[in-house]
């Protein structure tokens, strides 16, 4: 029952969280990391019950639009998480937040539960590595700007960000919903008028995936912080490359997910290796399926 | 905050959600009817014959269809906040017996 709930509210989140949030409603979700459905503070007390074996490595995992961390599910019950605990050491935490809230303030707000974490962690923290899935990659992006522009600590804690279907320059289906309500809008009818502002209501976090849009006053893309490991996994459902580039896993375009390969205008190129493509993947796929987990683990290695 | 008064500010935010919901349907809704009919009506104005009639026509349906959103979103407010009301006495109950 409470995991239904929680799916609801992650859809009403993701569709009118920034409504939601405007108008103080009490179904906003706030960001959290979770520990068995519920939200715990980041303080030292939380951390060390929630964390009674607290690793020295920390893996966060950050869901994507109207999920909850429920979507990096496996059939089996486990997740890249709880992998990454059993075969490699790490402390899984898991982020919840309200994903219908523009990408720029999921990222600030991010940027700020990190630096506590790394204050209030029962541990001193020597690795953290940052998991995004779709939206959520996009929000890790924004945090590490923000850390980098505020000067966090836990900045310098992370080796490794890695993107899973992650729309880096947008999603073409949020643009062909901006195009069809400026179609709607243009026709001079009442009804058609009506269906636009149905349209419109969806919310800034929505909006933002159009153009993978992660940071305040900056025109994007902005570049990978040069002092992580970047990883990018994206999702195909076709065998043909160049279809695969413009389709992808449908939801994120093959280029959009891999950020061009060429990730920043000072030159900044991935290895290839650090980029993954996963053919008759379709983009949900992409948060729990064995072999992405074993490239994650692969790269975390 | 408790798991109960978390509990509270959700029932309350759904509260909140249909009534946006209603009062925004409502608007929407009236502005589609009185622009919709205003297209005949227009035509009706313009026809020298009827063009008075339909002038008062007009005004008493534009006046109607006002009054009866009015009504609905009236009535929607009136109801939320009866419900935050019995919300807020639920809570105030709930807390009096843990104390006791």
């Amino acid at each position: 029952m409470g995991s239904k709930l929680d799916f609801t509210l992650a859809i009403l989140n993701g569709a009118i969280g920034d409504h939601l949030v405007a108008t103080k409603n009490g179904l906003a979700t706030e960001l959290a990391c979770m520990h068995e459905g519920a939200p715990f503070p980041m303080t030292r007390a939380a951390l060390a019950t929630a964390l009674p074996s607290a690793s020295a490595k920390v893996v966060l995992l950050v869901h994507g639009l109207m999920c909850t961390e429920e979507v990096w599910k496996l059939p089996d019950g486990t997740d890249y998480g709880t992998l990454l605990e059993r075969d490699l050491g790490y402390t899984a935490l898991r982020l919840r937040y309200n994903s219908g809230r523009a990408i720029v303030e999921n990222g600030e707000a991010l940027a700020r539960l990190l630096e506590e974490l790394a204050d209030a962690y029962p541990v001193p923290i020597e690795e953290l590595v940052l998991l995004g899935y779709s939206m959520g990659g996009l929000v890790v992006r924004s945090a590490c700007h923000v850390g980098k522009l505020e000067d966090h600590h836990w900045l310098a804690l992370v080796r490794r960000a890695i993107y899973v279907g992650t729309p880096h320059r947008g999603a073409p289906l949020e643009r062909a919903g901006k195009i069809l309500t400026r179609v709607l809008r243009a026709i001079p009818d009442p009804y058609t008028r009506l269906i636009a502002d149905i349209v419109e209501v969806r919310s800034m976090g929505i909006k933002d995936l159009g153009e993978g849009i992660c940071v305040r006053d900056m025109e994007h893309p902005v570049p990978l912080l040069p002092e992580i490991r970047h990883y990018l996994a994206a999702g195909s459902l076709v065998d043909d490359p160049n279809v695969a580039l413009f389709f992808g896993d449908v939801m994120v375009p093959v280029q959009s997910a891999t950020d061009h390969r060429i990730v920043d205008r000072e030159g900044f190129v991935l290895p290839p290796e650090h980029v993954k493509l996963f053919p008759h993947f379709s983009h949900v796929r992409l948060a729990h399926d064995a072999l992405v987990y074993d490239q994650i683990r692969t790269w975390c290695e | 905050m408790s798991e109960k008064r978390k509990k509270m500010e959700k029932w309350r935010g759904l509260v909140a959600l249909v009534r946006d919901g209603v009062e925004h349907g409502s608007r929407a809704v009236e502005r589609i009817q009185l622009e919709t009919a205003n297209r005949p009506f227009t035509v009706l104005e313009h026809i020298p014959p009827i063009a008075v009639p339909a002038k008062v026509v007009h005004v008493v349906f534009d006046a109607s269809v006002k009054a009866t959103h009015a009504v609905i979103r009236g009535v929607n407010a009136v109801a939320a906040t009866a419900i935050d009301v019995t919300l807020d006495h639920v809570a105030s109950d709930s807390d009096e017996r843990r104390n006791d």
